[in-house]
């Protein structure tokens, strides 16, 4: 019933020879980690100061509370993470000598040692984007605030320069204020007005070049309608919604990346006879006529 | 709308009830009788924000409640036309109980940008818009978190162009607003057993933490739909009403057993239902054909989602992390009359994605990590000929079967001290799709129209391969700088605008001048330029007759880049400023092709392809920001900002008449002004007051089209709004002796210089 091409044969045979080619280039990546876990050598790359020389022995949290009534203008210590020592490492050298250089400050291996493996355990942080890019974890969190997650408090400045965004928003916007300037564009995601916030559609602790599951998720999530299945696809809206939009922010109306008719006609040629296409197509949007282009039940050509 | 804040509420109440009667844990008498003393010292902090605004809209166009204006798109603004626009609500408020030793164990937030209780006006019906709230629990071995949202978004109202003569059938009347709303909740519990238990075998042997996850949004509103009917060309414009609902569940287990390794499951199911009743051809009447199809139709979906992961740690040498997941998307409750006839409810897309990444310490600065990702989408809609055959020539376009996909890739990277890196690595990125097309060609009549597999605008096969080389770097003790340089070479490309040469680079540096006072310096900057090698259109076809012979190369040729500069300053103790400049360009060069047909006819007829020259798009975007923040005295401080937003895009005008055409009714050009000012003092401990002003200007430079035959005309979008906001925050250190420390809640809107 269903029509095949012709050369369907030389189309499996072709197919089967790129598996083949696939199978041999996984297979050697993969060896190759796999072997380099025979080596030695030491992950922890993140140090911010190493351990302090001479320092060995614990003093409390009560001591250290006698000078850090508050930490660092922050709230007071919170118990649950009061342990001071278990992040800061001994401190009765710092004790004794009141110095900074006498204690240390953590690394996001201290974080880890805890969350691996109990409360809000990260699988991905490891291989994450931010830690590869050498982001500590107290560049985000405060382990000494009381906000929700611990996050940290965005500065007065961040605060002024985005007021209505949401301090999630506003912290990511000061290491990326490149994308935060694309958020004042006419057409974008409703970020500067607190709507939404970055971790809305990102994952701060994931690995996003391997993320699990399908490249169109993190849109669908929010635009179920546009997910389909459609009986009549638009084969790059089945891949990447990126395929024609720009998340963050646009010039052109739905946060398309190019404005109409480019974003179309960059790829789809016009008929210039036998329908309506000329001059329609040059005048007006073509989403104005294949208003479905996300998919359609109706109409091969996704007009409705 | 209302009834669901209610449910929303009560739900926050009754989480709040169980957490603060959550049974103690089994513990010893004597730990019970100081846990009970413990509980004996909660203690409970609170702040609120009340305001009053004042709006109002300096346009004749949409200053009328029935009118979206710019602004609207993103935030819903009530009563913008009433005569006395006077709305209060509750811009923040917080909660916090707090267990001995400040531990929390409830946390309230809430905050809205906007006022939101709509006490006025026809919005009346439509409060709380615009806010969003949290609410965590916390208790030994139970971690609680709760969201809630609830916010509008319009969509302008889009006027096609209606030359030739062609009417605008606009159905959806004058006064509609294209209004679309969202209110949500979600949830997860967490619990880890052995903290419950406060069992150290449990935790030895590696208990695992449990979840269940949740969620809730209702979306109402509408779209505006615009669409051609064949065979009359009538061109209708509807509002196309939603009543959406969605549902999540799920949960999950992490265990790591003898803490040798990691492993994760979940399990999540989401129902999305629409139950506004599809529109039929059939129902528009007048000249529109009277047939069963739909019109915007929009499935309702159930998807069913499980994913495996795990992450094993090989002391401090290696860390390898993978994961599996399998997705179900398939229709559900809705079915289109055709599909209903046919007895056809079997549409489902699978979706396989599976991924192993690894971080491996070589030999001494040596590392290197590696990562490989899969991704499979089968396509398994009902394939019948009332929808979808070959026979009746509904499939026009090509048919993606399956869609694989294969990235990985592998960096070495030398670490000179912690500080200090520089890494060289590479990519792959192969995709295969298997493509369906109705017959090739047309050996006699009758014949399907159909896209030729030749001429199809997307090709089985896309292979690319990166290289590159990154750095982060810290030269100087004042000087960061972190860059990548890369190139991309793609021998298979799938899209015309698939780049198959690609060199790019990215730049950060950062500097903090050597001078007494903190000023932080940063540059960003990025750019790439690529192009394809040019696909063929193929020209010729007929009954009996293939496609013979390239009839037209199409190239595509890309340059984009970004330059940013940052600057924080800190010129004296109670002043901060801070100030950023964006400059950026996407410019593409392509060919405008042009076919003497539309492609899906060349079996039964010849198509010829030709190029009406080129485009030469560029959209180009520029911003400046400037913030400052000011603390006058110990107790009044002052935030402000003023920000410029440039977008354009235009095609260059000429070299045919359709490029003309394109060029003249495509050209966007948009100024985005705004402006902040807000000043606060406390005037006792625990009582603030602020007054705040903004204002947003939006200024249109787009061509308007000039002849829309239509009972509704377009407006000119320019406008001004002004908003004056006039607010108190109480907290719960008002009416104490001792001024409270700053808490670090972000709804006290603490200033960084504290006021005690």
């Amino acid at each position: 019933m269903r029509g095949r091409r012709d050369g369907v044969g030389a189309g499996r045979e072709r197919s089967a020879a790129r598996g083949a080619r696939r199978a041999r280039w996984s297979i050697l990546l993969l060896g190759a980690a796999a072997c380099a876990t025979l080596s030695t050598g030491d992950l922890v790359r993140t140090h911010r100061s190493a351990a302090v020389e001479g320092a060995s022995e614990k003093v409390g949290a009560e001591t250290c509370t006698t000078c850090h009534d508050t930490v660092a203008g922050h709230a007071p210590a919170p118990k649950y993470h009061a342990e001071c020592e278990s992040c800061h490492g001994p401190g009765d050298k710092h004790a004794a000598s009141a110095d900074k250089a006498d204690i240390r400050f953590p690394a996001n291996a201290d974080c880890q040692a805890c969350h691996d493996r109990g409360h809000d355990t990260l699988i991905g942080w490891t291989t994450s984007e931010h830690q590869r890019a050498g982001v500590y974890c107290s560049d985000c969190h405060s382990a000494h605030g009381r906000e929700p997650w611990h996050l940290a408090q965005p500065g007065a400045v961040a605060r002024a320069v985005a007021p209505h965004a949401t301090s999630v928003t506003q912290m990511c916007s000061a290491c990326h204020p490149d994308v935060a300037a694309t958020f004042e564009l006419p057409s974008h995601h409703p970020l500067r007005e607190g709507m939404l916030s970055c971790t809305d559609c990102h994952a701060p602790h994931g690995a996003n070049r391997v993320a699990l599951g399908a490249a169109t998720a993190r849109c669908s999530g929010c635009h179920q309608d546009y997910a389909g299945p459609w009986i009549y696809e638009h084969p790059p809206v089945t891949e990447d919604c990126g395929h024609c939009h720009a998340p963050h922010g646009t010039s052109s109306r739905a946060l398309l990346e190019t404005n109409e008719p480019g974003v179309c006609i960059s790829c789809h040629t016009v008929a210039e006879a036998g329908a309506v296409h000329d001059p329609f197509a040059f005048s007006t949007r073509c989403s104005d006529c294949h208003s479905a282009v996300h998919g359609s039940y109706a109409d091969p050509h996704l007009r409705r | 709308m209302i009834a669901m804040s209610a449910r929303s509420a009560l739900g926050f109440t009754a989480i709040a009830a169980l957490l603060l009667a959550a049974p103690a844990p089994a513990q010893e008498p004597e730990e019970a009788g100081a846990r009970a003393e413990g509980a004996e010292d909660l203690k409970l902090e609170w702040s609120l924000t009340p305001i009053a605004t004042w709006n109002w809209v300096n346009s004749d166009d949409e200053g009328h409640d029935h009118v979206t204006g710019f602004f609207d798109q993103y935030e819903f603004v009530p009563n913008k036309g009433s005569a006395f626009p006077f709305e209060i609500g509750v811009r923040d408020a917080s909660l916090d109980l707090l267990a001995p030793g400040d531990t929390p164990r409830l946390r309230f937030r809430l905050e809205s940008p906007s006022s939101n209780l709509g006490v006025s006006g026809s919005e009346i019906a439509d409060p709380f818009f615009n806010q969003r709230a949290l609410l965590l629990g916390r208790v030994p071995g139970v971690d609680v978190d709760v969201s809630y949202r609830r916010m509008r978004t319009e969509d302008l109202r889009v006027f096609p162009n209606t030359v030739d003569g062609l009417l605008f059938d606009d159905r959806s009347g004058p006064h509609r607003r294209f209004n679309w709303d969202r209110t949500g909740v979600g949830g997860e519990v967490r619990t880890r057993v052995d903290e419950l238990l406060e069992s150290a075998d449990l935790r030895k042997m590696g208990s695992p933490e449990l979840s269940l996850r949740g969620g809730y949004e209702a979306r109402q509103g509408d779209r505006q739909l615009r669409f051609l009917i064949d065979p009359t060309n009538q061109w209708i414009g509807l509002a196309q009403d939603h009543d959406q609902k969605v549902a999540n569940v799920g949960g999950g287990v992490l265990a790591a057993p003898g803490g040798l390794f990691t492993l994760g499951f979940g399990f999540d199911y989401q129902r999305f239902r629409d139950s506004e009743t599809p529109i039929l051809q059939g129902m528009l009447g007048g000249a529109v054909p009277a047939t069963a199809n739909t019109i915007g139709f929009v499935p309702d979906t159930d998807r069913y989602t499980s994913t495996a992961r795990f992450r094993s740690l090989l002391g401090q040498r290696a860390v390898i992390e993978g994961g599996l997941q399998l997705s179900l998307l398939e229709q559900a409750g809705n079915f289109t009359p055709l599909e209903e006839q046919a007895g056809l409810d079997t549409n489902r897309l699978y979706y396989y994605s599976g991924n192993v990444t690894a971080d491996v310490a070589l030999v001494g600065a040596l590392s290197a990590n590696a990562f490989f990702k899969f991704d499979q989408r089968d396509n398994r809609i009902d394939r019948h000929t009332a929808l979808f055959n070959t026979e009746n020539g509904t499939q026009v376009d090509e048919f993606i079967h399956r869609w694989q996909r294969i990235h990985s890739g592998i960096e070495g990277v030398y670490r000179f001290d912690a500080g200090n890196l520089a890494a060289l690595g590479g990519r792959v990125d192969w995709i295969d799709r298997d493509r369906d097309f109705v017959f090739p060609f047309c050996p006699a009549l009758p014949c399907n129209a159909a896209i030729l597999p030749v001429n199809s605008l997307v090709q089985d096969d896309s292979q690319s391969y990166t290289v590159y080389a990154r750095t982060q770097l810290r030269p100087l003790r004042r000087v960061g700088v972190s860059g990548e340089l890369g190139y991309r070479t793609a021998p298979d490309i799938a899209y015309v605008t698939d780049l198959d040469d690609y060199a790019y680079g990215r730049l950060r540096a950062s500097w903090t001048l050597p001078v007494e006072r903190s000023v932080v310096v940063s540059l960003t900057a990025r750019g790439g330029h690529g192009h394809n090698r040019g696909q063929e259109m193929v020209g010729g076809g007929g009954v009996g007759t293939p496609p013979a012979g390239p009839d037209l190369r199409r190239h595509f040729d890309r340059l984009d880049w970004l330059v940013g500069l940052t600057a924080n300053a800190q010129p004296w103790d109670r002043v901060g400023l801070f100030a950023s400049s964006f400059v950026s360009q996407d410019a593409q060069d392509y060919e405008l092709a042009l076919s003497s047909l539309q492609r899906y006819v060349q079996p039964f007829a010849p198509v010829t392809f030709r190029n009406a020259g080129d485009t030469d798009y560029r959209d180009e975007h520029w911003s400046v920001v400037v913030g400052t923040h000011v603390q006058i005295d110990p107790l009044t401080d002052a935030t402000a900002s003023g920000s410029f937003t440039r977008g354009s895009s235009h095609y260059s005008a000429g070299g045919s008449p359709e490029l003309d055409l394109v060029d003249r009714y495509s050209k966007i050009d948009s100024d985005v002004y705004g402006a902040d000012l807000e000043v606060g003092r406390w005037i006792v401990e625990g009582l603030r007051v602020l007054v705040a002003y903004r204002f947003q200007y939006y200024l249109d430079g787009t061509n308007l089209y000039p002849s829309v035959q239509s009972s509704i005309q377009p407006f000119d979008p320019t406008n001004i709004r002004h908003t004056v906001t006039l607010g108190v925050t109480l907290t719960s250190a008002l009416g104490q002796q001792k001024p409270a420390k700053s808490s670090g809640m972000r709804s006290l809107r603490s200033p960084e210089f504290a006021h005690e």
